[in-house]
């Protein structure tokens, strides 16, 4: 078993009680509290992604409408309101941020007040799926007043906002909740159907409530992030990540090349194509008719990751329009003692933002140094290594249903032969006939 | 004379207008406007009679106005009205009613606005610029003044005439709309004007728009620099071309603020890109040479060759282009892009000295005042709340910043509000009210010790009318985590109710956080700051 020590990162004020006492202690996200209280519900219109079909027309939602200005409004304004019921660990205004001069202009952030001195804690680092464990921290010990709103799917097809609505019993309630410990503005926390106790694993729903959520808020400033377990995520309840960061990250200018991928039986819009002159090795995924067929198709890839014990982190930018894949090896890495102590050092734990470009700094030191250099170098060590990372693609495109043009004979044959089957191929199917990696 | 305004004359009178000394101008003011008359009545009705009259016949024609005057009264007010943009009128060609084919109109054309019942007549002698102006003044009185405001009445007209496709916009305007939109561009996207102007040029963007350029894109106005790039974008029928994006800013000489972003649009044609010469192309226009008399039929010419030109390349160039990864422009098409920005970046500065707020094309070091930064303009012009920005700074706190629902709202004009401080909204009644009085205390306490606060205060609009405010007031961190302005929220509390069932306070606190946001990211380096 691969372990590393790390002091887990403080997402909510109840997190410590929790820990180590069990059971609710007040108005809590638990099915003691949710069923029987009242929140904010926001229900979003059912087919956002339908507007993608009708090219040439206005692609971007952010062009005109009220519902997109109105989920940033409710996002900005609920947490600004957290703000001043000093609901933060600390104010993240007050963090000192700046471009590292360079190519890619890596984006660091001095942030004193995030860790804490605390004595770090085991976490397993070899287990990408593990089962859900309620005895340990997770989402439903939240206190409510850390939700901001629930997150739903319109039923009428129409977007609607409550402010005091009862929670149903019938529906499983997706909520947004703030990091009590923000790397930047508007920090918060999307998780998917809380009550259901799911772990940390994508599924096609979640991810496809994801995108919804990047593509209703409109700023391309607003992204999405996940990190799986082993890609240093600390909390085994299923969850994904936002914040505002008005600067492009350095992965959203990096060059990128085209995967020219055979034409299968089934008309593929997604476009796939990787990272190139970028420290960590990924893919990106754009384009398809409707966000709806992007989702699916990333979210069969992760789940062939996740299944196959690939640790990776996701981004979704650009209103849920690209998105960016990173299988990664760092904590494998540190648990092997293969990770040199100058990086180690400096404690940046290269999740999603970390390696989208965005470093979070704890010491001033390492904040006044920090050149691209230096965040070349800590990425590098994320990534997977070319040989390794042309494998894990050439399954990933497998899983994804597609083929490469310029495969190897025996990988071209397998997926071909599935392909005759007409049935795009689910993840399920790979289990028994996929390789599990070493 | 308000039909000066709405027909111009051709290339001859137009560009020269534009004189040095104020004596010059004056004169050339007056026999421009004699030009323009005779021209509109030349075009309009002896379209076929004259080439080029100089201002002493005009006066002939100046005798026989009165005659004419109800007609052209009529003609102009259905222009203002009905009129949706020169291009269109192509496309809508019918018989000519009776009275107006009797009233000399033999060369009128139709000119149907999709969604209008009303049609207009538009004389064919009415040059392209005069529609552009008729277009620009149906909307938004922003939009339609950003040009005009700082280069003149003549600008419109002279960009009219330049070549290239090119677009401006305007950063400091919600929305960053585009303000103006050349003949190419709109020959080469197939959009009237008016479908143009007032939009952000994201409407041009479709599904096989690379998404990193699009980064790049705005990553450059943030940074308020000059770059090139290729990009997909898509026409009104939404086929698919490569085009050569360059854009520039255009700078306030006194401020160094970004007034403009000049958006030069060339077409990578397919040649170029397999390392040959471009083959035939629209002459972009062509417009140049259309004067006078033989106007329409020059002009029908043009865009006929235009039509076939984009026609063509749409087949020959662009088809299954979407498919291609990236798409690079020629030597000859980079240097065509430069020299087109540089051709109107000359007439902006040129018309620019005529209203005195003369611009340039590198930003200049001044002593004053910074400005806001144009890509912190364009976050906050999307936020529809009632708000101003002071800058603590700066003596007596003056506003750096008012939003349009600001204006709206207290009734004054920009110019009226920035630089001066937030007590000009305070009044009799105001200090009267000792509670108030303790408000403001608060107000002033809770800034020293940079806190928010919300005081619901009595204020007064420029009218002389009273609201109560409830008026939010946080301060705002730049990159470094001091503090760079305090933003103030105002909130009519009789408008309390909201469409979309979002409280006050909500949508308050919803517009400080999209300010904290925006001007989070000011100074951060590697673009513009305040420093």
């Amino acid at each position: 078993m691969l372990t590393i020590k790390r002091v887990a990162t403080v997402v909510s004020n109840l997190q410590e009680a929790a820990e180590s006492a069990g059971g609710c202690g007040r108005n809590c996200l638990g099915k003691c509290c949710l069923p029987v209280s009242k929140l904010p519900v926001y229900a979003f219109k059912k087919d956002v992604g339908k507007e993608d079909v009708s090219r040439g027309k206005s692609v971007s939602p952010s062009d005109e409408g009220a519902p997109i200005d109105f989920l940033n409004t409710l996002v900005l304004g609920q947490w600004e309101d957290r703000v001043s019921r000093g609901l933060f660990r600390y104010d993240v205004t007050v963090c000192e941020t700046k471009v590292i001069p360079g190519e890619h202009g890596f984006v660091a952030q001095l942030n004193e007040g995030r860790h804490l001195k605390k004595r770090p804690t085991e976490f397993r680092v070899d287990q990408v799926l593990q089962p859900f464990d309620p005895n340990k921290f997770n989402f439903t010990k939240v206190g409510q007043e850390e939700v901001l709103f629930r997150f739903e799917e319109s039923p009428d097809g129409k977007p609607h906002y409550f402010e005091n609505a009862p929670v149903s019993t019938a529906t499983a309630p997706n909520v947004v909740a703030i990091n009590v410990s923000p790397i930047e503005y508007g920090h918060v926390l999307l998780i998917p159907r809380v009550l259901e106790h799911l772990p940390q694993r994508i599924d096609k729903e979640s991810f496809l409530l994801a995108l919804r959520m990047a593509a209703e808020a409109g700023s391309p400033y607003f992204r999405l992030g996940y990190n799986s377990l082993g890609a240093f995520a600390t909390i085994n309840h299923l969850h994904f990540q936002a914040y505002y960061l008005s600067v492009a990250f350095p992965v959203e200018k990096a060059p990128t090349k085209r995967i020219a991928l055979k034409k299968g039986p089934t008309k593929v819009g997604v476009r796939i194509s990787r990272l190139m002159n970028y420290p960590v090795r990924g893919l990106v995924f754009e384009g398809g008719s409707s966000l709806q067929e992007l989702s699916d198709m990333v979210s069969n890839a992760c789940i062939w990751l996740q299944e196959n014990n690939v640790p990776f982190n996701v981004l979704i930018s650009d209103l849920g329009k690209r998105i960016f894949l990173f299988p990664q090896c760092y904590a494998e890495k540190q648990a092997l003692g293969e990770v040199s102590q100058e990086l180690l050092d400096t404690q940046v734990n290269p999740a999603v933002w970390e390696i989208s470009g965005h470093m979070v700094l704890k010491r001033r030191k390492d904040y006044e140094d920090a050149s691209e250099d230096y965040a070349w170098r800590l990425l590098a060590e994320v990534s997977l290594s070319e040989e390794r990372f042309k494998e894990v693609q050439a399954y990933i495109l497998v899983a994804t249903g597609l083929v490469e043009m310029e495969e190897e004979e025996d990988a071209k044959e397998k997926t071909e032969t599935r392909l005759q089957a007409t049935v795009p191929p689910a993840a399920a199917h790979f289990q028994e006939s996929c390789l599990v990696l070493q | 004379m308000f039909w000066s305004f709405n027909f111009s004359p051709p290339k001859k009178c137009g560009t020269k207008s534009p004189p040095s000394q104020k004596r010059k101008k004056r004169s050339s003011i007056r026999s421009h406007l004699i030009r323009r008359f005779f021209f509109f009545l030349a075009g309009w009705g002896w379209g076929g009679v004259a080439p080029l009259p100089s201002p002493r016949c005009c006066l002939v024609f100046v005798a026989a106005a009165p005659l004419l005057l109800p007609l052209s009264l009529s003609l102009s007010l259905s222009l203002s009205h009905g009129l949706r943009g020169w291009p269109a009128r192509s496309h809508h060609r019918r018989p000519f009613p009776p009275v107006l084919a009797l009233a000399g109109c033999c060369r009128d054309e139709l000119i149907c606005g999709s969604g209008h019942t009303a049609c207009s007549y538009v004389p064919s002698g009415a040059s392209p610029a005069t529609l552009a102006a008729a277009v620009v003044a149906k909307m938004d009185p922003l939009v339609g003044r950003s040009l005009a405001s700082r280069y003149s009445d003549w600008i419109l007209e002279a960009l009219d005439e330049l070549p290239g496709n090119f677009l401006i916009s305007d950063p400091c305007i919600a929305g960053h709309p585009i303000v103006f939109a050349s003949r190419g561009f709109l020959g080469m996207s197939g959009y009237a004007r008016e479908e143009v102007v007032g939009r952000n040029g994201r409407i041009f963007q479709g599904p096989g728009t690379d998404r990193r350029s699009v980064i790049e894109i705005r990553e450059a106005i943030r940074e308020e620099r000059t770059m090139q790039i290729s990009i997909l974008n898509y026409r009104k029928d939404g086929s698919p071309m490569w085009i050569l994006f360059h854009l520039c800013p255009v700078f306030g000489r006194e401020d160094g603020q970004v007034i403009h972003f000049v958006a030069i649009q060339v077409p990578i044609s397919r040649q170029s890109r397999g390392g040959q010469r471009q083959g035939p192309r629209c002459p972009d226009g062509g417009r140049g040479f259309v004067m006078g008399t033989c106007r329409k039929e020059v002009c029908g010419e043009v865009e006929l060759r235009c039509n076939l030109a984009v026609d063509s390349f749409v087949d020959s160039d662009n088809r299954g282009l979407e498919a291609e990864e990236s798409c690079e422009a020629s030597d000859m098409e980079k240097q065509k892009a430069v020299d087109a920005a540089n051709s109107v970046l000359s007439t902006l500065t040129h018309y620019s000295e005529l209203t005195g707020r003369i611009v340039c094309r590198t930003r200049c070091t001044s002593v004053g005042v910074a400005p806001l930064a144009s890509s912190l303009n364009i976050s906050l012009g999307r936020i529809k709340q009632s708000f101003v920005l002071t800058d603590p700074q700066l003596p007596d706190m003056p506003i750096v910043y008012a939003s349009d629902a600001f204006l709206n709202l207290t009734g004054y004009s920009r110019h009226e509000v920035l630089g001066r401080n937030c007590r000009f909204l305070n009044g009799s009644d105001t200090s009267l009210e000792a509670l108030q009085q303790v408000d403001v205390n608060l107000i002033r306490e809770s800034i020293g010790a940079a806190k928010a606060c919300t005081v619901r205060i009595l204020n007064y609009k420029k009218d002389g009318n009273t609201f109560w405010n409830c008026l939010h007031i946080s301060p705002v961190r730049n990159a470094s985590g001091k503090i760079a302005f305090h933003v103030w929220v105002q909130m009519d509390e009789a408008a309390k109710t909201d469409e979309q069932g979002l409280s006050l306070e909500m949508r308050q606190l919803g517009a400080v956080g999209a300010i904290k946001v925006a001007v989070r990211s000011l100074s951060a380096g590697a673009g513009p700051s305040r420093s």
